[in-house]
């Protein structure tokens, strides 16, 4: 049975398993009308990739493509860096309201050398077991929403 | 170029250097495959641009990624389709958008002829062919374009298959496009499909 054209094309692009890239092969080397029909097909293919060079020089990026893509993510990278810092501070700002400035020492490390989600990944544990679980997870939630945790005592939360 | 933010460190500097290097491997492909769907250069840059900024920030986040350029292909086309379906929503005509954003680095001549050669693949054949045709001579293999255009390898080989044939038949109606330059005419002497 001879391969149809999506083999023939497959096998002329070596992108056939290593058995099947064999059969095709063992069949091309008996068969005269396969061979030919592989000549043909990978011809077309280099006439339409010689078209397509036409294209490539036409359709090309800015130059300064890469600037911007690099500005973009320096763009991203300050902007979440700035959200880093807010959030640290708030939760500085928050746990202090709550334990006073001893938490650090029983956090382990002062608030300068934690970055603001860690840091509110260790209090969170500690939150719990004053407030209780489901007063905890509110408050840092409200901390990570920007907003103030103390809200959380006027919805009856805690 | 801006400064790199002090915050962001050495783990930033280095996966930066890594979207330059992938930049320099894979940004001219990836803009001609975004310009063939959307036919305008700001829109496919802004693309290009979004795509290396989501890979930055999956980088950043530790994600490992096996295959980049596979995997930029495949982000690149969510935020093609997205693109498109917005502007289907907004009614809007890409070919006549393209002409409102010249760029001053190409001449009128080779801007005409290239929206010729966009408008006539995108007659030619079927959104998925040619996205696969696309893919293809931009140097992806078959097991990765069916990871962009999610779909089976073996869905690639058929869809390859019919773009060349349709491809090929083009030069048996020259100029049904609307110019004899702006496709892929093949002699038909060279065809294994002429009879």
């Amino acid at each position: 049975m001879h391969p149809d054209t999506a083999t023939l094309l497959a096998y002329r692009d070596r992108q056939l398993s290593a058995v099947a890239q064999r059969e095709i092969q063992l069949h091309i080397a008996g068969c005269a009308r396969c061979s030919a029909a592989l000549e043909r097909l990978s011809k077309e293919w280099e006439h339409i990739l010689a078209e397509d060079a036409a294209f490539r020089r036409l359709c090309a990026p800015p130059r300064d493509g890469l600037d911007r893509v690099l500005s973009a993510i320096r763009e991203r990278g300050r902007a979440a860096s700035s959200t880093e810092s807010e959030l640290k501070q708030k939760i500085v700002e928050q746990l202090e309201v709550y334990f006073g400035s001893r938490i650090w020492a029983v956090l382990g490390g002062g608030p300068a050398s934690e970055q603001g989600t860690d840091l509110l990944a260790k209090a969170e544990p500690l939150l719990t077991t004053f407030i209780g679980r489901r007063a905890a997870a509110a408050v840092v939630a409200e901390i990570h929403k920007g907003a103030d945790p103390r809200a959380c005592l006027d919805a009856g939360v805690m | 170029m801006p400064p790199l933010p002090e915050a962001t460190g050495s783990r930033a500097e280095e996966i930066e250097r890594e979207v330059v290097r992938l930049y320099g491997e894979f940004a001219e492909g990836m803009f001609r495959y975004a310009f063939v769907l959307l036919a305008n250069r700001e829109a496919a840059q802004d693309a290009l641009q979004e795509a290396f900024l989501r890979y930055f920030m999956a980088r950043s986040g530790n994600r490992s990624i096996e295959r980049p350029q596979a995997w930029l292909f495949r982000v690149l086309r969510n935020y093609l389709l997205d693109q498109l379906k917005a502007s289907s929503q907004r009614k809007e005509v890409d070919l006549a958008q393209m002409r409102n954003y010249p760029d001053m680095r190409q001449d009128p001549e080779s801007e005409f002829r290239l929206e010729q050669i966009v408008r006539s693949l995108r007659e030619l054949l079927s959104p998925r062919e040619l996205e696969c045709f696309r893919l293809r001579a931009e140097g992806l293999r078959y097991e990765e374009i069916a990871e962009v255009l999610e779909v089976r390898p073996g869905t690639v080989g058929a869809l390859l298959a019919r773009a060349q044939k349709k491809l090929r038949q083009s030069s048996v109606k020259p100029g049904a496009s609307g110019n004899e330059q702006a496709g892929y005419p093949v002699p038909e002497s060279e065809c294994p499909y002429a009879s």
